[in-house]
């Protein structure tokens, strides 16, 4: 088993992200938060000094607010993908 | 006067005739000093060898620069030519079966990808190239990359059809080259 997380894309749907390899300061996880609240800002780099999580679910200059909703397994997926475009979290 | 040696056996001694281990190095006529850091050279001299050319850094690297230096392995990946991230991604879009310089790969819906490097690019001025496997028909199918966005630190890949009804949930390899 490995951890998937769980957020939101531009247009509210459900999105889910691996982490490659480790992460054991969680700067992967808030890299690809940081990057998938892109909007107009294409050139800017991920600092996890200035770009934390309450930053990135404030919103950056560029960016739409983004926060990470939740995590699970990836055996708690929904395997058909139909299944899952329709799968909504619930805290 | 010239001289002639024999050995015991009467014979003319001649340098072709030396037995092996014959000649010890206090023998040779060399300049400079033997030892185990030394070698002798063709003009009969005993020198240390030179250091050697020095280590190119990563801009000599990535300007391709003509000199006489060395890369070593960790700075490699800084040639212009060298693919600085890819992955190969499986159908449902929710892991990557091999990947090189990738933070996560997120699954966005049906055949939509979001790649997020570990290193990112010095701009989102790179360029991103990949394939699409499906059954074995004559169906093109393909990936479109930066259709949503491609920046520094990330890049969407869409893996469609030539019929163009949408996005398909296919096994897919992506490859980045740029500037890091």
């Amino acid at each position: 088993m490995s951890k998937r997380y769980l957020t939101v894309d531009s247009d509210n749907i459900l999105v889910i992200t691996q982490i490659v390899g480790d992460d054991a300061n969680g700067n992967k996880l808030t890299k690809t938060l940081f990057e998938l609240s892109r909007t107009t800002d294409r050139e800017g780099h991920f600092d996890p000094s200035v770009h934390t999580r309450e930053a990135i679910a404030a919103g950056l200059n560029g960016h739409r607010p983004l926060s990470l909703l939740g995590e699970c397994e990836d055996t708690d997926l929904p395997t058909d993908r139909y299944f899952r475009n329709a799968w909504e979290w619930e805290e | 006067m010239s001289w002639e040696v024999y050995n015991s056996d009467g014979q003319l001694l001649q340098a072709t005739d030396l037995p092996d281990d014959a000649v010890t190095i206090s023998k040779l006529s060399a300049t400079g000093t033997a030892s185990n850091s030394t070698f002798l050279r063709g003009d009969n001299t005993w020198a240390a060898p030179s250091g050697g050319p020095s280590q190119a850094s990563q801009a000599d690297i990535e300007a391709e620069t003509n000199q006489d230096t060395y890369i070593p392995p960790d700075l490699i990946k800084n040639s212009p030519g060298v693919a600085k991230a890819w992955a190969l991604t499986a159908a449902n879009g929710t892991s990557n079966t091999v990947a090189y310089n990738m933070a996560s790969l997120t699954d966005s819906g049906t055949g939509d990808r979001v790649y997020v490097f570990d290193v990112d690019f010095s701009s989102a001025n790179y360029a991103a190239s990949g394939n699409a496997f499906g059954p074995a028909d004559n169906t093109i199918q393909t990936c479109i990359f930066g259709q949503n966005t491609q920046a520094a630190g990330s890049c969407d890949c869409l893996v469609r059809t030539e019929s163009g009804n949408g996005n398909l949930d296919k096994e897919n390899s992506a490859i980045f080259f740029g500037d890091q």
